[in-house]
């Protein structure tokens, strides 16, 4: 399949482009996914536990548009189950997926250039998954104690902003401009 | 622009994202379906192990750096909850000595059904007890699991008991459900799926089974009325099920205390609150049970 790349507010002349970065997306996801499973959740804090892979498929989502922060979502949220002793597998690849997608909606956006939009979004984007995540929980007949899943869904939320700031910050830096990828061709090459 | 996302080319790559995006999205929910269907030995538990495996050594190195930042982490948070600590200490104390004098009697009524086999409380005879660490916890607030750096090299094996140091000693904590050769994982009895048959000595024996109702807490049903559950009394595990079938787990490990008894007026059983004696969310060691006789086996097989 060609892939090229391109600004998504910047029609132009299409131009074939290698991979901007591609490999840096699967490194970023890959370290993520092994500080997830081994580092996070040794800072428990009230029950929550900071999400590293949520920052970074928002990272990458809005970088790289909606089909690299879609498939590097389902990749990092399926490593995650795989890796981590979570009684499921596919919740959290379908959850991030999502994030990653939606996401890289706003790819290229001009609200999106400060630091602050992206900090919320992670915040949003984290607690849209562990809401989906509670809801997976029920529709499988666990019981969950409200006030529980509120505490540790806060006590996330929150750790997980304190870290979106520096960790997309990284991203950016890794990855440069947003670009939308695009399967067979786009317009433009930002 | 509308020309664009008309033309052929706009119309391939749309269908194309669409493709891609909607064949992870079947992908994710054909895993799912499938993970929640088979049993814990099926290919994609095989294949959640096999990855657990990779990522041990990993683990193994972050949990030992990480655990001189923990240890400071839980010493000040045990400064917070110190002077409510101490009040507890002090009711459980005024508990656990009147349960002495209950303690002597029981301890003869145990050394005689010692002697019928497969009824005595013979888990540290029947198991070999393989100290483990803990080295990574589950990546989800939802999940209490975690991995230890013991796997079937060690003779640890799915349906192996866990326990670990409690309030009063060594108390259960949960069960093997994925074993690798050199790490396995370790679902703690607040698991919402958990249930355990378990037995009241001081009740007369009653047998119950205990499930998780809430984080840290546990509640068993099917207790009759009659039988004289009172606050204070240990929960032990019975060894067998409901119909008499045998359990994972081996008779008379301590579970909790009994903290409340319940019970409506038209109820035939009472509803009991317990109480564990280990909080799983506070450990960095536990100790699996490897079984080492015929009847431990026999359990470990158990469906």
């Amino acid at each position: 399949m060609i892939i090229s790349v391109g600004s998504s507010n910047a029609p132009a002349a299409a131009a074939i482009v290698r991979g901007p970065r591609m490999w840096m997306v699967a490194l970023m996801v890959l370290a993520a996914v092994v500080v997830q499973v081994s580092l996070m959740p040794f800072i428990d804090v009230a029950d929550g536990i900071p999400d590293v892979l949520v920052c970074v498929i928002v990272a990458v989502g809005m970088l790289r548009g909606p089909l690299v922060g879609a498939v590097a979502g389902a990749a990092g949220g399926l490593l995650v189950e795989l890796t981590s002793p979570i009684g499921t597998l596919g919740v959290l690849g379908l959850l991030y997926l999502v994030v990653g997608w939606g996401a890289g909606r706003l790819c290229g956006r001009d609200e999106m250039r400060g630091l602050l939009p992206p900090v919320v979004l992670c915040v949003i984007a984290e607690a849209g998954v562990l809401i989906g995540e509670a809801f997976v929980q029920l529709m499988l007949s666990r019981p969950l104690d409200f006030g529980d899943v509120v505490r540790s869904l806060l006590a996330s939320v929150i750790l997980t902003g304190l870290i979106a700031a520096p960790v997309v910050a990284l991203a950016r830096r890794a990855l440069g401009a947003p670009r939308v990828i695009e399967p067979f061709l786009v317009s433009g090459d930002g | 622009m509308s020309n664009q996302s008309h033309s052929p080319l706009a119309q391939r790559r749309i269908l194309a994202r669409r493709l891609i995006v909607g064949g992870l999205v079947v992908l994710c929910l054909i895993v799912l379906s499938i993970y929640g269907r088979e049993s814990s030995s099926g290919p994609l538990h095989g294949l959640q192990s096999g990855a657990g495996t990779l990522v041990t050594p990993i683990q193994d190195g972050v949990s030992r750096a990480v655990q001189p930042v923990r240890n400071a982490w839980d010493w000040a948070k045990s400064l917070v909850s110190a002077r409510d600590r101490a009040a507890q200490l002090a009711k459980e104390n005024q508990q656990l000595k009147a349960q002495v004098v209950q303690g002597q009697f029981n301890s003869e009524e145990n050394q005689r059904l010692t002697q019928i086999p497969g009824l005595g409380n013979a888990w540290n005879v029947d198991y070999n007890q393989v100290p483990a660490d803990i080295i990574g916890w589950s990546a989800s607030p939802y999940y209490d699991e975690a991995r230890i750096d013991k796997g079937t090299s060690n003779g640890v094996i799915v349906n192996s008991p866990v326990i670990a140091a409690g309030t009063a000693g060594p108390a259960l904590v949960g069960v093997i459900t994925q074993a690798g050769p050199i790490s396995s994982t370790v679902a703690f009895l607040s698991q919402p799926q958990t249930s355990v048959g378990v037995t009241i000595t001081n009740a007369n024996s009653a047998f119950g089974i205990l499930q998780p109702t809430a984080p840290g807490a546990y509640e068993i049903t099917g207790i009759p009325v009659g039988k004289p559950v009172a606050n204070g009394d240990i929960v032990y595990t019975a060894g067998f099920r409901l119909f008499g079938q045998l359990s994972i787990f081996p008779r008379g490990i301590p579970i909790g205390l009994v903290e409340g008894v319940g019970h409506r007026a038209t109820d035939v059983n009472q509803t009991v609150q317990v109480d564990p004696f280990v909080d799983p969310n506070s450990l960095a060691y536990v100790v699996a049970l490897a079984p080492k006789s015929a009847l431990a086996k026999q359990r470990a097989t158990t469906p």
